[in-house]
């Protein structure tokens, strides 16, 4: 009964706030924030999950985005704040409108285990410092939230019940606030994509114990010698890599050894200058396999010296 | 008894869009016997080769092989045949696999559901984090 009422609830909610979106008001997101009050606060009172996705900035809602129609407010988040005390997940897309203030409100759902917050642009520190009051939240996506930076994080951070964080393309998150998450223990999934990274904060990560989830995309400074942390992770499960243009086949290779294979090249070298060699740099980047025949020669081409020149 | 690495626990690997990776890096790949779920998209360097690398996987129940622009006809096939677990097979924009050698393949391996059109598949194996 309770699931039924939550995909019932879904499916009209999305509904009616994209209907919403057509309308013409001249409070911004005025719309949507009505939308919840009538779908959910007074139609579902003992609604337990609530998802919005509110007109994105693109598409065929470009337009209505533009106008400042069917976007979520504070309004809406504290209506469902008040009304809803059985509440256990919220998830908002595209919560451009969304302030701290709305945020503060969510303080009093004491039972939310699920906390979505993609795209909040206007989210800072100062709001997730709010959230140590939730006791029970496990699950936190702050995607695409960009001035959310390493002291967010370590607030983040200090909640021991999480069990899922998703960074994705929060571009202030840097190694300094990813070496904080890695401190917790209970945490299984972690979305670090599009993040200001480098293979330090893979190292960080690879000493989380429970991680089995963890997302790296289009990571610009990741290398091979990150994948070589990825192979100490012993309870990861799902590793997503999409557009990492530096992973190599020496870092595929790593995943599977535990070690970067050392080529014949650098056999004769000390450790230490051998690990100065082996380090993915933006030269090591101009010197990809131009074909697949290539594959005869030397099995990792772009581990060479010709970088280091010593 | 030593610790276990992730070689071991691997379910599923997404490579789409690594454009440096090379059969090289698929053959090691290959030793992940727990890996179900395999997106290789737009890895334009892999050949035949990296498909004859992955074929021999147990557990492998997806593999994404769309726009590889070097896997053939061949490649498909032995994919077909040679993957115990394989469900579903996406070769969107593979230029060199054609419509009528997916259409012998269906027919012939009808527990395998193979996506050649232009359409983005619909058929990707859940992970349960994300």
């Amino acid at each position: 009964m309770c699931v039924c009422v939550c995909v019932c609830e879904h499916t009209l909610l999305q509904c009616r706030v994209r209907a919403f979106a057509t309308l013409r008001t001249d409070e911004p997101g005025a719309c949507a924030s009505q939308a919840l009050e009538d779908m959910v606060v007074q139609r579902f009172p003992n609604a337990a999950s609530v998802e919005v996705k509110s007109a994105p900035r693109r598409g065929r809602y470009k337009n209505y985005a533009r106008a400042n129609q069917g976007v979520l407010t504070d309004k809406g988040i504290g209506a469902v704040a008040r009304k809803l005390p059985a509440l256990t997940a919220l998830k908002l897309d595209h919560s451009d409108w969304v302030t701290p203030e709305g945020v503060r409100e969510l303080s009093s759902c004491s039972s939310l285990t699920t906390l979505k917050l993609a795209h909040g642009y206007r989210l800072t520190d100062e709001c997730v410092r709010g959230w140590k009051r939730a006791p029970a939240l496990t699950s936190l996506n702050l995607s695409f939230s960009f001035n959310i930076t390493a002291v967010g994080v370590r607030a983040v951070a200090c909640m021991p019940t999480l069990t899922s964080i998703d960074l994705q393309f929060c571009l202030e998150v840097t190694d300094e606030a990813v070496r904080a998450v890695s401190k917790m223990p209970a945490l299984t999934a972690l979305n670090l994509s599009q993040c200001s990274i480098t293979d330090q904060a893979v190292w960080h990560v690879s000493r989380m114990p429970a991680l089995k989830a963890l997302k790296l995309q289009g990571g610009a400074r990741i290398g091979d010698e990150a994948m070589r942390a990825v192979s100490k992770m012993p309870a990861l499960t799902s590793l997503h890599l999409t557009a990492n243009i530096c992973i190599t086949d020496v870092g595929i290779a790593a995943v599977s050894t535990g070690a970067l294979p050392i080529p014949p090249q650098l056999r004769q070298l000390g450790p230490r200058l051998r690990a100065g060699a082996t380090h993915c740099s933006d030269e090591g980047a101009t010197q990809r396999p131009q074909s697949s025949t290539r594959l005869a020669s030397p099995r990792f081409p772009t581990l060479t010296l010709t970088a280091h020149d010593y | 008894m030593g610790r276990r690495s992730t070689v071991s626990t691997l379910r599923f690997l997404d490579l789409s869009y690594c454009i440096y990776v090379t059969d090289v890096g698929v053959r090691a790949v290959s030793t992940m016997d727990a890996l179900a779920s395999l997106d290789l998209t737009s890895c334009n360097l892999l050949s035949n080769e990296a498909v004859a690398a992955v074929s021999g996987m147990p557990a492998l129940t997806y593999l994404n092989l769309s726009e590889c622009s070097a896997v053939t006809n061949e490649a498909a096939r032995e994919a077909c045949a040679t993957m115990p677990a394989l469900s579903s097979l996406i070769l969107v924009g593979c230029r060199d696999v054609t419509a009528a050698n997916v259409q012998r393949l269906r027919t012939k391996y009808p527990h395998i559901r193979i996506v050649k059109g232009w359409r983005p598949p619909n058929c990707r194996l859940d992970d349960p984090f994300f």
